[in-house]
């Protein structure tokens, strides 16, 4: 518990004093949807029909930002491999990790996504917009630790990354964008909500285990 | 035969597919054998050092 | 099975598949050809583009089949650490992208006269487009590295991670589909259930049996390729270790 909370701090510590992702995020978060009014016309009707679609994909993008970078410090300065020596288990350290990941890059994209709804004219409350986006963001940051993990110090890695993770996020975007639509249009959106959920749950245990395995394949 | 070709009107969409296919095949197989090629080369370079 | 790890029984059995695969590539695909351009009859409501789809068919199947007998390799190589396994993979993955990338093109061109426009967001189409995404990663993580066998096992994982999701990405889409309602449209690949008239089935399957022996064919040969290729590795190493 106390490696756990200590791996926590620390990437939040060293997030904050870097200038922040925590910020950075957001901020881009902010800038894609801002980019689709001014491509697609402000037309309230437009944005209101596309406007979950959008407000996922943005979420999508920015949570590939911060990816790239997860591992690769810890790698470069031989923490990892004094990780893999001390005998202490990788797992804990691993799950700090996410913690970690989701604190800078999806809680922020969370508490922001109603601000963004009504920025957009969309009709859905901030709870239903809570029940879908801490799934989402969950999932976006499960699936991003085990692609960072899978291409750790690759070649061209950025570029790679995006074109490993995209494809597995697919699922993510279709019940997302299909919940918040369901939502808005008055419908039950029981079944994608639950999915997403239900994805999560599947991918909560399952994600330290395979990062462990992972990173000790790239170590050695 | 300009009949078989025609193929109703169709052809040129019947003939791009089985072209495309075709096509991607060959530039395949050639890619498959231009590689053997150049590593046996290779292994023949290497086994004279 | 695992005696075949052995190189040299390796290599005798490689060189009988090869060849028996190579002879019944070409009595298929001939047999298939002919069936599927000459003798097959046109369609009584699609007429003569049908015969676009004794590609796209076996094309999707085997871009299916090929990537199932990767995740198979891909636990092997987890689980027995069996090389032969990762050097499978690598050979195996750009012919599968190839019979993806055929199955879209063909589709993309019997969609333009069938359905009057060359893509459509149908479930099974956008499907084969993430399929191919998919291909198109394990092939870019497998030159990812400097160590072949880093490259190897982190393509391996990929493949794994991508057929768990496969299922669910398929769920997903079709869910989607029904959602969204697209204009109705007959899909191509119900062309292809068993309810079809044997004078369509049978080229369907020669074709299909044609496509297997390439895909046979093709993956023996980029096999040898890697293996040399790992031998030429090794020498080099060696020489410049003394």
């Amino acid at each position: 518990m106390k490696q756990l909370t200590a791996v926590l701090m620390q990437d939040l510590r060293i997030d904050i004093r870097h200038g922040g992702q925590i910020v950075i995020l957001p901020a881009f978060f902010l800038l894609i949807v801002l980019l689709y009014p001014l491509g697609l016309g402000a037309d309230v009707k437009t944005l209101q029909t596309s406007g979950p679609g959008l407000l996922i994909i943005a979420a999508l993008l920015a949570s590939l930002l911060p990816l790239e970078k997860l591992y690769t410090d810890d790698l470069k300065d031989g923490t990892m491999d004094l990780l893999l020596l001390s005998q202490q288990p990788l797992s804990l350290y691993v799950t700090g990790k996410i913690m970690a990941h989701w604190i800078i890059a999806g809680a922020p994209l969370v508490i922001m996504s109603p601000v963004l709804a009504q920025m957009m004219g969309l009709g859905i409350s901030w709870h239903a917009l809570m029940l879908v986006f801490t799934p989402a963001t969950l999932l976006f940051v499960l699936i991003g630790q085990i692609a960072a993990a899978l291409s750790l110090n690759a070649q061209r890695g950025s570029v790679l990354l995006a074109l490993l993770v995209i494809p597995l996020y697919i699922p993510i975007l279709i019940f997302g964008a299909g919940a918040l639509d369901l939502f808005q249009s008055g419908m039950s959106a029981k079944g994608p909500a639950l999915f997403l959920w239900a994805m999560l749950a599947f991918a909560l245990p399952l994600t330290p285990l395979v990062t462990v395995k992972l990173l000790k394949m790239q170590i050695d | 035969m300009a009949e078989f070709l025609n193929m109703n009107g169709y052809g040129f969409y019947i003939w791009s597919a089985y072209g495309a296919a075709l096509t991607i095949f060959i530039a395949l197989a050639l890619a498959t054998l231009y590689k053997s090629f150049r590593l046996k080369r290779e292994q023949r370079l290497l086994g004279k050092d | 099975m695992f005696g075949y790890a052995n190189p040299k029984r390796y290599q005798q059995l490689s060189r009988i598949i090869l060849a028996l695969a190579l002879v019944f590539a070409v009595i298929f695909l001939g047999e298939g050809l002919y069936l599927a351009l000459i003798a097959s009859p046109p369609d009584y409501q699609q007429s003569e583009t049908v015969r676009i789809m004794y590609i796209h068919v076996p094309a999707a199947w085997l871009s299916m089949f090929i990537y199932a007998s990767m995740a198979v390799a891909a636990l092997t190589l987890i689980i027995w650490k069996h090389t032969l396994a990762g050097f499978y993979i690598r050979a195996a993955a750009p012919i599968g992208a190839a019979f993806t990338a055929i199955c879209l093109i063909t589709g993309s061109l019997w969609g333009q006269p069938t359905w009057g426009t060359w893509w459509v967001w149908d479930a099974r189409l956008t499907s084969v487009l993430i399929l191919f995404f998919l291909y198109l990663g394990v092939m870019a993580l497998g030159n990812a590295y400097d160590n072949p066998d880093k490259s190897q096992q982190a393509s391996a994982w990929l493949v794994l991670i991508g057929s768990i999701n496969l299922p669910i990405i398929k769920f997903s889409v079709e869910w989607w589909n029904t959602l969204h309602q697209p204009a109705s449209l007959t899909s191509l690949s119900r062309m292809a259930n068993p309810g079809i008239h044997p004078d369509m089935l049978v080229p369907l399957l020669v074709m299909a049996g044609g496509f297997l022996c390439l895909f046979v064919v093709l993956a023996i040969l980029r096999l040898n390729n890697e293996i040399l290729s790992r031998k030429i590795h090794v020498m080099r190493l060696r020489t410049i270790h003394g």
